[in-house]
């Protein structure tokens, strides 16, 4: 009985130094930058568990927030145009209670002047308090500056191997130098070709136009009240909350044809419904700006513009900037009707078979 | 609660365990089971506590049914008769289960066959009711038999709720768990079964948060994610999951007879290297040995198994198995499974009476691809998606340039998973599993060091990263 009782506590003693070891080299590396920054740049591939770390770390007077559809922005760009000092903290798929996530850490960690915040419909779709679904959970343990939750970002599996490798392969190695330089965070335009061939293969593909048209006929009112839901939630409240924080929010420029295919879903007077709602909510807080960039013909109805139906070109992105600075497409009383009227022609006078017989 | 949390291993565990073995050296034997009871119950409302009501609702009256069975003689003099007894038993307990894993199947296939719109019920599956309804099933039908009899409430709360068993098996007897609660010897800490205990929940748990939560990322990828698969990518893609499935569920058992043990009760074996097998018959022999205990003891013999000529038997064993495969989860693509596990048997059995033989590497390979496959259906959570994977196993989706998707999605996590790979081919086809090492456990500096690699890695493995890395828009 006494061996297996010695065999026992050398066994826990074991396990202790290789916890703590771990947990040393994680604190060192410190892939996700919870404890300043140190010599490693950051490889900016995990955004969930790593945009935490990099408001936690970095100095900045604004943060952009969103999807993939805000990932080609430049902060160079930005910084230039604006006069700011922006940090990107998006998400591929964000959801919007996801974006909040970070908008909230930025504003209690830094005084924060601007805040730029894609509207994308998708990301506030469902639950208000939504993860995507492949995600699962967020890390709220690196959300936060409790040191007693800690032990699950240093004790971390992921984080041990991965992270740490990915880190050090980047730095050390000059694998993906791309992936750990701040200018170019979560940038993808780089290794993908935009053109209206991709997004005809994309039609082709999934066969969906077709399918769509017949057997989604519905569409109602509860779908948009979730939607107002969560931007009373994951927008409004923040912009209420913060008034000395200027809230720049847009609506991303999607390729006509995705509004065709919502037409097709009669999804379309759900989609002008809620923009005309963001505005109606958000009309009365001056530290608010709302911009549209769906109704400018120019870029929505060029599909050499697009990766697929949704997704525009980092030009797309700079100019977006430039239209910001100028405050072009900015919605107030006297544009909202022309915009959203606008739109709904577009979409109407738009021929999708022409399109279709390519 | 599961096993691998951290308020399992660093809370709930250390405090049940110390609690319990000071109850009994105090000599509060009673005691010390209801705080054993009282805990498990607080494990299984740690997940959700409306669930409760039920598990207690359902032990109580299977206790009564129970009790009845036995006092019950054959000739009904009075009342109703004991085979009516049982009946109305296995129809409540069936009915539970029925009523929170299958309505809304069954009422999803209502409106598919009658294009009618009936509401879902949208109910949560209470934890474990699979398990603990079929164990509750089998007492019952042991009553009946006088095989087994408790009058004692609080031994019979201990035997549905008993913690490391209560939520996924394995699936025990009332008569095999009872005389070792009862054993004094059983009462006092056993620093012997400590040390295999924790050996061997330590390897469950290295096995379930290591081998198989790696084993997820491609998974997850090739089955969720990606909407076309190559050759290589598919038998990836269903490879992975046929090794995560079996690290998983064989890690969570290897846990739950560890923690038994720490109790001194020793749980029936489960697994025995079931991808070892060279039919399928002998696969199920070797997986999930105590379900198939059940159904064979509880489904198959009552139906006559093989006792009523040939044609009954074939019978007999398509029923079983899709039994089987729906017991699995409320879904075509489950009962699919099981009508193709059940299809091999008959199979099988039809080839073994012609009286061929074939070499055994032979039949091992006809045996495991069988398997693989028929895990894709098990695994995919719509049609589409075993169709997806399937296409590419046979390389309908080839499409020209050899590309490896779940490579390119990250490439460390994937030289992972590669390692992972080999070292899970060499584990599972080429070395005693956990349960034969457990056997020879001796307290060895090789055990030792062993059980301190996989304890510590298996912590630091509770709390990985979940990626959405998807460059393919």
């Amino acid at each position: 009985m006494k061996m297996y009782k010695k065999n026992i506590r050398n066994s826990f003693i074991l396990s202790l130094l290789i916890l703590i070891l771990v947990a040393l080299i994680n604190f060192i590396i410190d892939p996700y930058k919870q404890y300043g920054l140190n010599s490693l740049n950051p490889y900016f591939l995990n955004s969930r568990y790593l945009n935490p770390g990099l408001i936690k770390s970095f100095s900045y007077d604004t943060i952009i927030a969103g999807s993939s559809y805000s990932e080609n922005f430049l902060t160079k760009e930005i910084d230039k145009a604006l006069g700011l000092k922006s940090l990107k903290v998006t998400s591929l798929g964000a959801t919007a209670f996801e974006n909040k996530s970070v908008m909230s850490l930025a504003l209690k960690k830094e005084k924060v002047k601007v805040i730029i915040l894609e509207l994308n419909p998708g990301s506030l779709r469902g639950d208000k308090q939504r993860i995507h679904s492949i995600i699962k959970t967020l890390p709220t343990y690196l959300y936060d500056d409790n040191i007693f939750n800690d032990y699950k970002y240093l004790l971390n599996f992921d984080v041990l191997y991965s992270e740490n490798i990915r880190a050090i392969a980047a730095n050390f190695f000059g694998f993906n130098e791309i992936i750990s330089n701040i200018e170019f965070a979560y940038y993808w335009a780089d290794g993908v070709s935009f053109s209206e061939e991709n997004l005809l293969n994309e039609l082709e593909n999934l066969k969906v136009y077709k399918s769509q048209i017949d057997t989604k006929k519905v569409s109602n009112n509860s779908k948009l009240q979730l939607l107002k839901h969560s931007f009373d939630f994951n927008v409004l409240q923040l912009i209420k909350d913060y008034p000395n924080t200027k809230f720049i929010i847009f609506h991303p420029p999607f390729s006509i044809v995705a509004f065709k295919w919502l037409d097709a879903r009669n999804q379309l007077d759900e989609h002008l419904n809620f923009k005309r709602y963001i505005f109606e909510s958000t009309k009365k807080y001056k530290n608010v700006s709302l911009y549209d960039f769906q109704i400018e013909k120019n870029i929505t109805h060029n599909l050499d513009n697009y990766l697929d139906t949704h997704h525009y070109s980092n030009l797309v992105s700079s100019w977006m900037i430039k239209q910001i600075k100028n405050e072009t497409f900015l919605v107030n009383q006297d544009t909202i009707d022309i915009y959203i009227n606008s739109l709904k022609t577009q979409i109407q006078e738009y021929d999708i078979n022409m399109l279709l017989e390519k | 609660m599961l096993f691998n949390s951290y308020e399992f291993i660093f809370v709930f565990l250390p405090i049940t365990f110390f609690i319990y073995f000071y109850l009994n050296h105090k000599r509060l034997t009673e005691a010390s089971k209801g705080f054993l009871v009282c805990s498990s119950l607080f494990f299984y409302s740690w997940w959700n506590v409306a669930y409760l009501p039920i598990i207690l609702a359902s032990m109580v009256f299977n206790y009564v049914i129970g009790k009845k069975l036995n006092k019950t003689s054959k000739d009904k003099r009075k009342g109703f008769s004991k085979k009516s007894i049982l009946i109305f038993g296995i129809i409540f307990n069936l009915s539970l289960l029925g009523y929170f894993k299958y309505a809304d199947f069954l009422i999803e296939n209502f409106n598919l066959a009658f294009d009618s719109n009936a509401e879902l019920l949208q109910l949560a599956l209470p934890l474990a009711i699979s398990f603990f309804t079929f164990q509750q099933i089998a007492y019952l039908v042991d009553s009946y038999k006088q095989e087994t009899k408790e009058y004692n409430f609080l031994n019979y709360a201990l035997f549905v709720t008993f913690f490391p068993q209560l939520i996924a098996g394995p699936i025990v007897h009332h008569k095999e768990m009872m005389p070792q609660f009862a054993k004094t010897r059983n009462k006092v800490k056993n620093y012997r079964n400590i040390a295999m205990g924790l050996f061997i929940f330590s390897i469950g748990l290295f096995k379930k948060v290591v081998i198989a939560d790696t084993f997820a990322l491609w998974v997850t990828q090739g089955f969720d994610v990606a909407t076309t698969l190559n050759l290589f990518e598919a038998w990836a893609t269903s490879l992975s999951y046929t090794f995560q499935l079996y690290f998983d569920f064989s890690g969570y058992t290897d846990m739950a007879i560890g923690l038994a043990l720490l109790f001194n009760i020793k749980l029936p074996v489960n697994f025995n290297s079931p991808y070892k097998a060279t039919n399928i018959q002998d696969f199920w022999r070797r997986w999930h040995m105590t379900l198939s205990r059940f159904l064979r003891n509880y489904v198959y013999i009552p139906l006559g198994g093989n006792k009523k000529g040939e044609f009954r038997t074939y019978n007999n064993l398509l029923a079983t198995f899709l039994i089987g495969g729906l017991w699995h989860g409320a879904g075509w693509t489950f009962v699919f499974w099981g009508f193709l596990h059940g299809i091999a048997l008959m199979v099988q059995r039809f080839w073994s009476k012609l009286g061929f033989k074939l070499w055994t590497w032979i039949a091992w390979l006809i045996t495991f691809n069988f398997i693989n496959i028929a895990w894709v259906f098990f695994r995919a959570k719509e049609w589409d998606d075993a169709i997806k994977v399937l296409k590419g196993m046979v390389g309908l989706e080839e499409t020209g340039k050899f590309t490896f998707f779940l490579f390119e999605i990250n490439k460390y996590d994937s030289l992972l998973v590669c390692f992972i790979f080999f070292i899970s081919i060499f584990i599972v086809f080429f070395t005693k599993n956990s349960i034969e090492q457990l056997q020879h456990y001796k307290p060895s500096k090789k055990n030792q060091i062993l059980l301190g690699f996989c304890l510590s890695f298996g912590i630091i493995g509770l709390s990985r990263t979940s990626s959405f890395l998807y460059f393919n828009f």
